[in-house]
């Protein structure tokens, strides 16, 4: 399973690294407009006759790059709440189980949309805001996790072990505790690295996301949507490349479970 | 050098409260090495822990710690936290112990790190010690490739490497078959000199360590004596009874269980279990000296009269 996830994603890795052979994504040809898939242009082109596979793999490097940031900021963010959470307990942990309830209580995708809405009202549109927005509600996950391992793993010998050679409650909390957190969280951050795809992807798709000239997967479905029935690879492509990726994701996630 | 003084452990339980440490008194002078035996759940740990105050925030001490003239229990966190690095080493039970992510030689590094000496000269040092204990060439290896035994010299290494006025081991031969045993021994014969207060339940091993043994029974100290006086004339029923239980001394063990350290029972807490139990053990006998040890028993209150 690690295999067959891996390797979906380093296709999706090395062909949107390609990108640049297939072609400037944003040339205008209004004469090429439409067109279905053929030699000259593999996944056709869209409305103004931009060629579709260098928008998709151009799409592609958006969409990993800013899932990939997303995620690991939220890992960054969650894993020393969840760890200061489960570490100092007490007043601390309660104050910090009920803002995570919160967050918890409210859909996330509505919270995006939210929170892009508002700052992109104050501080103009910029791929920053979906970046923050979507890390302010996705860090949950990890601190609920990193709580629950610090929790178990605080009660272990080589923590009492370091607490008697006399180290610090931050020494141990970052040199004993967090690194044996390392498994769980792998895997938590791969199968996330999926769902903050489909996030961005259907606030692409809203279009609240990433915003044009920038090619991104949900917004160039989203642009699609009006020819589906005539020019329906225009949606098709970018589609499949975001079930693709998930699919990879997930698979991977999985099988690193299955293998800790 | 240590004096501890009516050093009482009370933890919180659903059922009531637990006195697993009650009133206990004894001192471990300079240069010695200072044994307790007693039975799991006798408290040993629990003192133990409680003397470099690691226990969890449910436990309440109370009594005094006096360690080179200072009360530990009323130190701050920090100062305490400078006495478990550099004065009183206190080696946690069992191989567990042991960061499984951090290679032996830099975790056995870790209390010269936090003492923050120059690099090179903490390497230097942990690799002497680990060369010493027969474990040199384990340096760059996680735990889990080494062996209980192994693993009981590097804690052993991490302990003596801050190079501290006493070590307290937590049952160092916990789980150890007699041939890992052995090296324990050894490693702790080549220690010289150095204050020590060893806590087990392995008698065999008592005898090759210790100079002085403390017997504790349901939080209490039953007996204190001399080692060769204790293997050889135990006084106390309950150490005879320890004793007598060995496989080379009859294999008797002492008949019925240890009491619940919630509800015990008036007077001698032993007094259920002994055969020379009178009407007078109803009442909670004194600790009498006795040719220079000190025993917990009516036996030899009328000896003194």
């Amino acid at each position: 399973m690690v295999f067959t996830g891996g390797g979906i994603i380093l296709c999706i890795l090395i062909l949107s690294c390609l990108a640049p052979i297939a072609g400037d994504p944003c040339s205008v040809n209004m004469d090429e407009r439409l067109s279905p898939p053929s030699f000259k242009h593999p996944f056709g082109t869209d409305q103004l006759g931009r060629d579709m596979l260098s928008r998709v793999l151009h799409g592609g490097r958006v969409s990993l790059i800013v899932a990939i940031t997303i995620s690991l900021l939220s890992m960054v963010v969650g894993c020393f709440v969840g760890a200061v959470s489960g570490y100092f307990g007490g007043v601390v942990d309660d104050v910090i189980g009920r803002i995570v309830d919160v967050f918890m209580s409210i859909p996330e995708i509505v919270l995006n949309i939210a929170m892009v809405g508002v700052f992109c009202a104050v501080y103009g549109v910029s791929t920053f805001i979906v970046i923050f927005a979507v890390v302010f509600t996705n860090w949950v996950g990890y601190a609920r996790l990193m709580r629950g391992m610090v929790l178990s793993l605080k009660e272990r010998e080589f923590v009492l072990c370091a607490k008697a050679i006399g180290a610090g409650e931050w020494y141990i909390l970052f040199r004993h505790i967090i690194p044996n957190a390392a498994g769980p969280l792998i895997v938590l951050a791969t199968l996330n690295i999926g769902n903050v795809i489909m996030t961005i992807a259907s606030l692409g798709f809203l279009g609240l996301g990433i915003q044009p000239p920038i090619p991104e997967w949900g917004q160039i479905l989203n642009s699609g949507k009006n020819y589906i029935t005539t020019a329906p690879w225009i949606s098709f492509f970018p589609g499949l490349f975001i079930a693709l990726s998930v699919l990879g994701f997930n698979i991977l996630g999985e099988g690193l479970n299955a293998e800790s | 050098m240590l004096k501890v003084e009516n050093l009482v452990v009370r933890f919180k339980s659903r059922v009531g409260v637990v006195r697993a440490v009650d009133g206990v008194n004894f001192d471990v002078v300079s240069g010695e090495r200072f044994v307790f035996v007693g039975e799991s759940g006798s408290g040993k740990t629990v003192l133990a822990m409680a003397l470099v105050r690691l226990l969890p925030n449910n436990a309440t001490v109370t009594g005094r710690v006096i360690f080179d003239g200072v009360d530990l229990l009323k130190l701050s966190e920090k100062e305490m936290r400078k006495v478990r690095n550099c004065k009183i080493a206190y080696i946690p039970q069992n191989q567990a112990s042991l960061n499984p992510l951090m290679k032996v030689g830099y975790q056995c590094a870790e209390p010269l790190v936090e003492q923050g000496l120059e690099r090179g000269r903490i390497m230097r040092k942990v690799s002497e010690l680990l060369e010493f204990f027969g474990i040199g060439h384990r340096f760059k290896d996680y735990p889990h490739k080494l062996s209980g035994g192994m693993r009981q010299r590097a804690l052993l290494v991490m302990g003596l490497s801050r190079e501290p006025e006493m070590i307290i081991a937590d049952e160092p031969t916990k789980g150890l078959d007699a041939v890992k045993r052995e090296q324990v021994v050894e490693a702790f014969q080549k220690l010289g000199r150095r204050t020590l207060m060893v806590i087990t339940h392995d008698l065999p091993f008592a005898e090759k360590v210790a100079d002085r043994i403390a017997v504790m029974y349901c939080g209490k100290i039953v007996e204190i004596s001399p080692a060769r006086e204790f293997f050889d004339c135990p006084l106390h029923p309950y150490s005879k009874g320890l004793l007598e239980s060995l496989p080379e001394r009859g294999m008797n063990p002492i008949k019925g269980f240890q009491p619940s350290l919630v509800n015990l029972p008036e007077g001698c807490r032993f007094r259920e279990r002994c055969d020379l139990s009178t009407a007078r053990c109803a009442e909670e006998p004194p600790l009498l000296e006795v040719d220079g040890s000190l025993v917990r028993c009516w036996l030899y209150a009328d000896e003194m009269c």
